[in-house]
């Protein structure tokens, strides 16, 4: 028993100082509910907005394969000519455009092309621009042959101004986003993104999902295209909580806040299951099995240590969230209900959820990557049918999603409701038996 | 009779590769060490050593065979087995973002340590490996050869009375490397420890070993003390040529084995591959004769009437790496 705890110890130990996954794992959700409640809470007598961000970029990339990746950071910042860019989406093309008063990157942005790094670097420090993002002349020739490894966030810098740290913030983790999405192949086509942007200026639910997607790097554009045709016509007003007819920031983060939190507990799952493999490349899982540990014990701890892992990073976001709320409202606001048992008991029912589909996932693959580019694709498909990209599918589909269950429970919490039973059994059946099948393929696997 | 600590009946291990085809690791080795004792196993990469240290240290299921380590199975027994024995792998096995004293301290806990046991045990051993200075640094920053230390460390951590370490002086320098030797031989000495050592080199080997097993593809091909082995390919000498040829003709081979006098085997190594823009370097012939310095004369005589260029030629007493020569008809290394 006192094995288990510390092999568990040691696991969340090493998960909280890793520095970067902790900014993904924590600041990104946050970040991603906080923006778009400041976006698009305009109702709600807060005078702070995030626009307009004076950004410099530097593309000295040389491109490699007939590819230039530094491109896709400059039209995603910088209005694209227009006529250049090819529709992705044949249904993209026939909308008409409306009002642009969405939150699309460039209206985020205010973005300026230079050649000269050290002249951006210079004019960041003279309060010019709030960060200047240079893209190295390497950076296609880097990515190109390094599929298989993590992506470095830092190929690219963000030399930013210490005087705007929330600001330089958003840019550095747009940046990264856009940086992971490249690396994982979800965007290999500038136009494809143009398109995109297209879109998203002319429907401001769409510019919504794709903010929000962009943030947390998952984003696909084919997957895009296949939602289009739900996506027009469903405003935002839509789709805030029952039961209230104005969109005030508390309720848009509780919203967007419920299924991004479910969203990124899903990933830190993954991560904490993943580890396992992890151990195994760096000897240590070995070193494990040959003390005097059953095997049992090891599983145990470890997937014990995810859980506990998911379970913090779910409290964290939900008192961050709150604090943001509180911030906006300009006083102390418990922005999901006052109802903590039952809160508690979702965040550990949704945990469960997380560690198992984790443990599942794992369990299947042959190889980390496998399981890694699987467990990606599943949780976005989730995350699309729960509604973590801004837009609601009808209740019978949502049903499949685990984010769709918790991210309920929570906005019921939240607006007073507190028959969340369905959701609770349906959480917990969700991790028993994906925990149970998942262990008993793991188990049975030799080479652990 | 010495006392056994680790007993190994006909253990085998076959791999199945992704593709479907089987590789024959291990093909049945008996084994017998001894408490107290530095055992060797002894063969060139591949050859199944630490695919043999996995099975008996509980990590890897034998194909076939079994392993008792102070009596208890490592298969069916494996708690009590794994409590007398200390591992340290082949490839560096530490958590990198913690530091030493951190992967001490959670290994040792591993292995039931706690409390104040646990703190002295770890300063011991920080002391015993030198890297009381950086205990608290990650083990990422370290160097390679401490590293190799904190490694060793951990696998000394609860005071085993068995320790396997796997080939511990590979990718290591001269300095660090003597340092090791020093280590094995010490637990011997002060610790009366029982070590199981692979290596590919001979003079490790050799140095260390109370007795050495030889393994090649799988096998136990000899074993026994340094001094039993080395009579077994008699009092041969290893004569070395280095010559300028890239090649030496079939007529030199069988001249030599003909009318030299006590001539065994003859071994002809091409140079290395060079990159290019290097001189090519010698070829190597070496020849086991015994009573080397005597038939020297008449060797030379005829490697030079095939117009062979002799640059120099060295003559070694028996060794290890004659035996492994006489018993595979291939050098050691490679
Ligand atoms: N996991 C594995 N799958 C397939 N073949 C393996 C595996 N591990 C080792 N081998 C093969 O088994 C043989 C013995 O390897 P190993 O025990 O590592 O030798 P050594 O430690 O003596 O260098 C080699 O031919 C190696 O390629
Ligand atoms: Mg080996």
């Amino acid at each position: 028993m006192r094995k288990i705890w510390t092999i568990a110890q040691k696991e969340l130990y090493i998960i909280f100082r890793d520095r970067n996954l902790v900014l993904v794992m924590m600041a990104a959700p946050l970040t991603v509910a906080t923006l778009i409640g400041l976006a698009f809470g305009g109702g709600g007598g807060s005078d702070i907005s995030i626009r307009d961000i004076p950004v410099a970029i530097v593309n000295l990339d040389t491109g490699a394969n007939e590819q230039n990746y530094g491109a896709v950071y400059v039209n995603a910042f910088l209005p694209p000519e227009s006529g250049t860019s090819a529709p992705a989406c044949p249904t993209a093309a026939a909308t008409t455009t409306e009002d642009g008063s969405s939150a699309t990157l460039q209206d985020l942005t205010n973005a300026v092309l230079l050649d000269d790094a050290a002249a951006a670097r210079a004019a960041v420090d003279a309060g010019e621009y709030t960060a200047a993002i240079i893209i190295p002349a390497d950076f296609s020739a880097r990515i190109s042959y390094a599929q298989n490894k993590p992506i470095e966030a830092g190929s690219v810098e963000v030399y930013a101004n210490g005087g705007h740290a929330i600001t330089a913030g958003v840019i550095r983790s747009i940046t990264e986003s856009i940086g992971s999405q490249i690396a994982t192949g979800t965007i290999t086509v500038a136009a494809t993104i143009d398109s995109l942007i297209e879109r998203a200026r002319s429907h401001p639910a769409f510019g919504l999902a794709f903010l929000a997607a962009s943030q947390n790097g998952s984003f696909q554009p084919d997957f895009a295209c296949a939602f289009v045709p739900n996506l027009s016509g469903i405003g935002i007003e839509q789709q805030t909580v029952e039961g209230r007819s104005s969109t005030s920031p508390a309720a848009l983060l509780v919203f967007f806040g419920a299924s991004q939190a479910m969203f990124f507990s899903l990933f830190m799952g993954q991560e904490g299951v993943n580890s396992l493999f992890i151990e195994r490349r760096q000897g240590t899982l070995q070193r494990l099995i040959i003390s005097p540990t059953p095997r049992l014990y090891i599983l145990i701890g470890k997937l014990g240590g995810t859980f506990i892992a998911c379970t913090l990073q779910l409290v964290f976001l939900f008192i961050a969230l709150t604090l943001v709320g509180s911030i906006l409202n300009g006083g102390l606001l418990f922005i999901w209900g006052n109802n903590l048992p039952m809160i508690g008991l979702t965040i550990l029912g949704a945990a469960l959820a997380a560690t198992g589909l984790g443990t599942l996932m794992a369990g299947l693959a042959r190889t980390p990557e496998q399981g890694q580019i699987i467990s990606q694709l599943l949780n976005i498909g989730l995350a699309a049918l729960g509604g973590s990209f801004g837009f609601q599918l009808p209740e019978a589909a949502s049903r499949f999603s685990v984010i769709y269950w918790g991210a309920d429970a929570f906005r019921k919490l939240a607006a007073g409701q507190n028959d969340i039973t369905l959701n609770l059994i349906v959480l917990f059946a969700h991790g028993i038996i994906l925990f149970t099948v998942g262990f008993w393929f793991f188990n049975r696997r030799a080479d652990i | 009779m010495p006392d056994v600590m680790v007993e190994v009946r006909g253990l085998a291990k076959t791999y199945r590769r992704a593709d479907g085809s089987e590789v024959q690791a291990v093909r049945g080795i008996d084994l017998d060490i001894y408490k107290g004792e530095i055992f060797s196993m002894l063969g060139p990469n591949g050859a199944g050593k630490t695919t043999t240290i996995s099975m008996i240290s509980g990590l890897l299921a034998p194909t076939a065979g079994r392993a008792t380590i102070g009596g208890f199975s490592i298969t069916t027994q494996g708690m009590q087995a794994k409590k007398l024995l200390g591992v340290v792998p082949q490839e560096i096995a530490l958590y990198p973002t913690l530091s030493a004293r951190q992967n001490l301290e959670f290994f040792g806990r591993m292995y039931g340590m706690g409390g104040r046991e646990l703190q002295k045990n770890v300063d011991e051993v920080l002391d015993f490996t030198d890297l009381k200075e950086r205990q608290k640094d990650r083990v990422e920053t370290f160097s390679g050869g401490m590293k190799r230390r904190v490694n060793i460390g951990v696998g000394l951590l609860h005071k085993p009375q068995l320790v396997y370490m796997d080939e511990p002086t590979v990718g290591v320098d001269p300095q660090s490397r003597r340092r090791i030797l020093d280590t094995v031989i010490r637990l011997r000495e002060e610790r009366q420890m029982t070590v199981l050592y692979t290596t590919h080199l001979m003079e490790e080997a050799q140095e260390l070993s109370n007795r050495v097993g030889i393994v090649d593809h799988g096998q136990m091909i000899a074993l026994g003390t340094v001094g039993e082995l080395i009579q077994k390919v008699g009092e041969d000498d290893r004569l070395i040529l280095n010559i300028g040829e890239q090649s030496v003709p079939d007529s030199v081979r069988t001249r030599l084995l003909q009318e030299v006098p006590g001539v065994s085997t003859i071994e002809f190594a091409p140079p290395p591959p060079t990159n290019g823009n290097e001189h090519p370097a010698n070829s190597q012939l070496t020849i086991l004769a015994q009573r080397g310095r005597r038939a020297l004369p008449v060797i030379i005589q005829i490697v030079n009437e095939a117009r062979i260029d002799i640059l120099s030629v060295e003559v070694r007493e028996p060794d290890l790496e004659a035996v492994f020569l006489q018993l595979t008809g291939r050098a050691l290394r490679d």
